[in-house]
This record gives C-alpha cells, structure tokens and sequence, in this order.
C-alpha cells in the first residue's frame, strides 16, 4: 500500500517535474534568445564604433593632443647656361626639415630649418636659417592668432614654396625679385575665415631695413632681416585675402612700412622714413587639365635719394637705390598625361619686372638696364607621386642673353 | 604717449569665451547622420565588411547608408562621413574632424558637393573629376581617395 502510494506520490512527482522542466527550458530557451538578440545588437553596435584599421585605433585620438609632426622638402638643380662664361652648376638648393607640434587642440607650433647649398661653413657659400618658427591659437575657423617668425602673404609662392607645388626648377623671377621669397617676419597676426571661401590675414611685423641694401637686381629683397636682430624701430603692417572655391584662387596682399630704422644701420638714415609699400594681386584656375596662374605686384620705396647719399657716404661700391619694383607673369600648365601617380604637365611661362632706380648721375649712380628685363620660360613638370617632381625646362632673358639657361630639378615633400 | 587701452582685448576675450569646447570636431556622428539623410528616422547600426556604418531608413524603409572613416591630411586625422543612397550614388559627404592648422577649406560646401551623384566607376580622382581647393591640396586628395575607396568597398559589399 504504502509502495504503490509512494511509486505513485514518485509518478506525481516525476509528471510535475517534467511539466516544470518543460516550461523551465522553454523560458531558459526565450532567455537565451533574448540574450542572443542582446549581444548581437551589442556587438553591431561596438562593431561600428570601431575605427577601420588597426592602427587608427592604435592611435591615441588627435584631440587628446599632444601630437609632435615631423615633415620635410627640398630640391637639387642642374643650371645650364648657354653662355659657356657664365658659370654651369649643380647645387643642393634647399634642404629642409620642420617640426609641428599640437599642444591641444587649439594651441600650434609650426617651424622650418632650411639648409641651402650643401654645405654650411665660415669658408663655404651654404646657408643655415630658420625659415619659420611660430605658434598659433585657434580661437575659432573665423579668428586665430599667431606670434612669431611666419611667411607674409603676398604673391602664391610665398606662403606655398614646396617644389612640387610649382611649375618650373627655379622659383619665377617676379616672386624672386619683387616679393622676396621665401619672406617671413617676426610679428604677430591674426587670420582665418571671414565667410565661406575668403580668407584673410592681418598683422604687425618687423620690416626691411634701408641701411642693409646691397643688390638692386633683387629690388629690396637685399634689405629684408629674417629675424636675425632685425632693426625694429620701424614696424610694418601686412594685410590679405583670399578667395577660393574649386579650381579658383583670387586674391592680393599688401605690405608697407618704413624701413630707415632710425639710422641704426646706418647712421645717415635716422631720421630717414624710407617708407615701403609693396602689393600684389594674384588668380589660379583650373579647368578641365589645364592651370592658369597670373600675377601682378607691384612696390614703391621712398626717400631713394636720401638712400643713395647714404650709400655714397658708407658704400665702397655704391649703386643707385631702388625706387619702384613691378613684376607680372602668366602661366599655362596642362596636365596631357596621367596615370596613377604619374603626372606629367608641360607649361609656359612669360613674365617681366622692372626694377627702378633713382639715378645720380653726377655721382656716377645709373639704372642698371638688366633690371628691365623679360622672361620666357618653356619645360614641364613630371610628378611621379603627388609628391616628387622631376621638372625640367629652358628660359630665355629678353635683355641679358647670357642669362639663358637650361634647367634640370629633382624635388620632393613630406 | 598714453599707456594702452586694455579695453582692446575685449573683443579678442570675449571670441575667446565664445568658442566652441573642441576646436576641431564640427559634427558628431549623430549630427552628420541627420544632415546626410534629413528624412530619415531611424540609423541603425549595418554590418557592411568592416566599416563604420549605420543603415539610415524612414517608417522601416531603407533610404541608404552613412559610412564614417578617417584619412591622413598633412598630418593629423581627418573623420569624415559618405552617404550612399540605395541606388549606389552618393548623397553627401561631410567633414566630422578637422585638426590641421591649414587647409581647412575641404569643409566648403562647394567642395564637397562634387561628390553628390557620383557611382562606382566615376574616377574621383582630384583634379579630373574633383576639382582642388588652392591650399588645401594634400586634404582635398587624401579625402577625394578616401571617398572612393568607401564606395568600392561599400558596392562591392552590396553587389553590383
């Protein structure tokens, strides 16, 4: 009695069991669902919060900051002239190398160390320079300020120097001779975007110094400081825009500023303003292959005569001071071949500059009529990464022959 | 000659209290999904070969999909977002973080709006199809290269 009772109690017991283990399972299956439905989401969701590639996760995010960048260009070039007298050379131009630093996300610094010519000794003709070396706070895309030694914008090569980014071995002769390329100042400015597209730069700077010119053919360049104890009794203002949009770039700078210093590297100038105003317009455009660049600059330097008596007075090999700087050029570039990397575009080029002087004649200071002269320059440009360029070409001077030349240049930035 | 007025630096300070907490990002993920698919109301995390993707739909119906990714500018990451409408031509692209001090012109609409149409197949290659903005040329290339290879990846994915 008590044995069936209790196989049947079991039997209860078991059918009760196997109806709580049923339901048990399928709610342990529904769970199990859900938590499947759960992680998949989950993992969809961490799936596309992550960055693509490895590396980029590797990296620290650039917000957090603290990110040192290390960058370079440079460029080597073959002259040769047609004129066997004149002299046929190979030179190392430039070598250059920068530091970028981001403090945060606002604060920068930006520097470039220059090395020009190979070698750099008391005994060699090479040069060592710092090119820039500036920091720069972004208040906003509309306003930013920056302190410094940093690049004045006029002209297009000014600013953008890296030989892959221009057409021709050498730099073109308006942005030699009447913008003094590659031209920095110590100062402080501010810039950024006015509105879509325009850009705009102002600011105060150091400026040339009278009492340190000492080649007309390059118009004021001579007079220019690069911050090296430069004489800063007088100071200049600088002012930029530019417009760009695609395939467009419209715009113009203007520098001006006394440049006698006060007499301080020549005693005979204190007192002399020498005022200097220099300005320029400038357009790219790009349309279907081709690329077309003009420019026009322009510069006036006062109290020429007053420079003259100077250089008389302190110079052994006196020249007439220059007065007024103007330079123009066109340019036509079309891309006829590319693949992949490869780009090769041949261009033309044809500019003129006159460089002024104030003549005195009974003292022997005459116009040097070379700086009067035109140039027509035809060759192209290979780039063979978006980055290195293999350029040759072949200019011819209008007023000095001898000056013809044939060029070869290897460049290259990172 | 008068000392000087600090009341100069008023303008500048006041810029300065202004600006925005992060310098460089200009649209989080959640925003540039918005000005990508403005009808949309729903972006739901897509599993599309590796990417950062969400599928953008309205009441349930597949509109297209947002695609985020970064390129090198200069130096610094660029994060950008691609959106590709069911019919495989792209709807817009946006620039979500910009940290170079230079070249930030790629942000122009006008830049951007060179991609609007374009299909697997179109070159998108700067200069050809995609005009350069004038100082912003390493940017405008590393994003135009980037642009494409998303919409290899992303119609390769999908099948023709």
């Amino acid at each position: 009695m008590s044995f069936t009772k209790s196989l049947l109690a079991i039997a209860l017991a078991l059918a009760a069991l196997d109806a709580g283990a049923q339901t048990s399972v399928e709610q342990k299956l529904d769970a199990l669902q859900q938590e499947i439905d759960r992680l998949k989401a989950e993992v969809s969701r961490l799936r596309a919060e992550q960055p693509l590639h490895a590396d980029a996760a590797a990296k620290p995010p650039a917000a957090a900051g603290a990110a040192t960048s290390v960058f370079g260009y440079g460029e080597m070039n073959y002259n040769r002239y047609r004129d066997a007298d004149r002299t046929s050379k190979a030179d190392l131009r430039r070598f250059v190398f920068g530091f970028g630093h981001n403090f945060n996300d606002r604060l920068s610094f930006s520097s470039e160390v220059e090395f020009e010519h190979g070698v750099v000794s008391s005994t060699d003709r090479g040069e060592a320079e710092i090119e820039q070396a500036y920091l720069n706070y972004q208040v906003s895309d509309r306003l930013n300020v920056k302190g410094g030694l940093f690049l004045i914008p006029l002209g297009l090569l000014n600013e953008t120097h890296e030989p892959p980014t221009y057409y021709g071995v050498e730099r073109n002769e308006v942005e030699t001779r009447i913008i003094p390329s590659t031209w920095r100042e110590l100062g402080v400015g501010v810039h950024g975007f006015a509105t879509q597209g325009l850009k705009y730069d102002v600011g105060v700077t150091t400026g040339f110094n009278a009492g340190k010119l000492d080649d007309p053919a390059f118009g004021i360049r001579s007079a220019h400081q690069e911050g090296q104890l430069a004489d800063a009794r007088d100071l200049s203002v600088y002012g930029a825009l530019n417009y760009t949009a695609p395939g467009l770039l419209l715009g113009g700078g203007l520098f001006t500023g006394n440049t006698g210093q006060n007499g301080q590297a020549n005693a005979l100038l204190k007192g002399v303003a020498a005022k200097l105003t220099l300005w320029d317009l400038h357009a790219r455009y790009s349309v279907r292959g081709w690329d077309l660049q003009a420019l026009y600059a322009r510069g006036t330097l006062g109290d020429a005569d007053r420079i003259n008596a100077a250089l008389l007075a302190s110079s052994a090999t006196p020249f007439a001071a220059p007065r007024s700087l103007e330079g123009w050029y066109g340019q036509a570039a079309y891309h006829l071949w590319r693949s992949g990397d490869f780009d090769f575009a041949p261009f033309v080029r044809l500019e003129g500059f006159r460089i002024r002087q104030q003549e005195d004649a009974a003292n022997g200071l005459l116009q040097d009529p070379s700086n009067f002269e035109r140039v027509r320059t035809i060759g192209f440009n290979f780039r063979i990464h978006p980055q290195v360029v293999i350029k040759s070409d072949y200019q011819r001077y209008s007023t000095d022959r001898s000056k013809d030349r044939f060029n070869v240049g290897l460049g290259y930035m990172f | 000659m008068r000392p000087l007025d600090l009341r100069l630096w008023t303008p500048l300070a006041a810029a300065c209290a202004a600006a925005p907490a992060h310098a460089t990002q200009y649209l989080s993920v959640e925003q540039a999904q918005r000005v990508l698919f403005p009808t949309a109301d729903a972006f739901a995390p897509a599993s599309l070969a590796g990417l950062r993707a969400w599928a953008a739909s309205r009441s349930g119906a597949l509109l297209g999909h947002v695609l985020v990714d970064e390129v090198v500018g200069k130096h610094e990451l660029i994060t950008y977002a691609v959106a590709i409408g069911t019919d495989g031509a792209i709807r817009g692209v946006e620039i979500l973080d910009y940290r170079e001090p230079r070249g930030g012109e790629v942000r122009d609409p006008r830049w951007r709006a060179q991609f609007i149409g374009k299909r697997r197949g179109a070159p998108l290659s700067l200069d050809e199809d995609i005009q350069n903005i004038s100082g912003a040329t390493l940017s405008c290339r590393h994003v135009t290269e980037g642009v494409r290879r998303l919409l290899e990846i992303y119609t390769r994915s999908k099948g023709p």
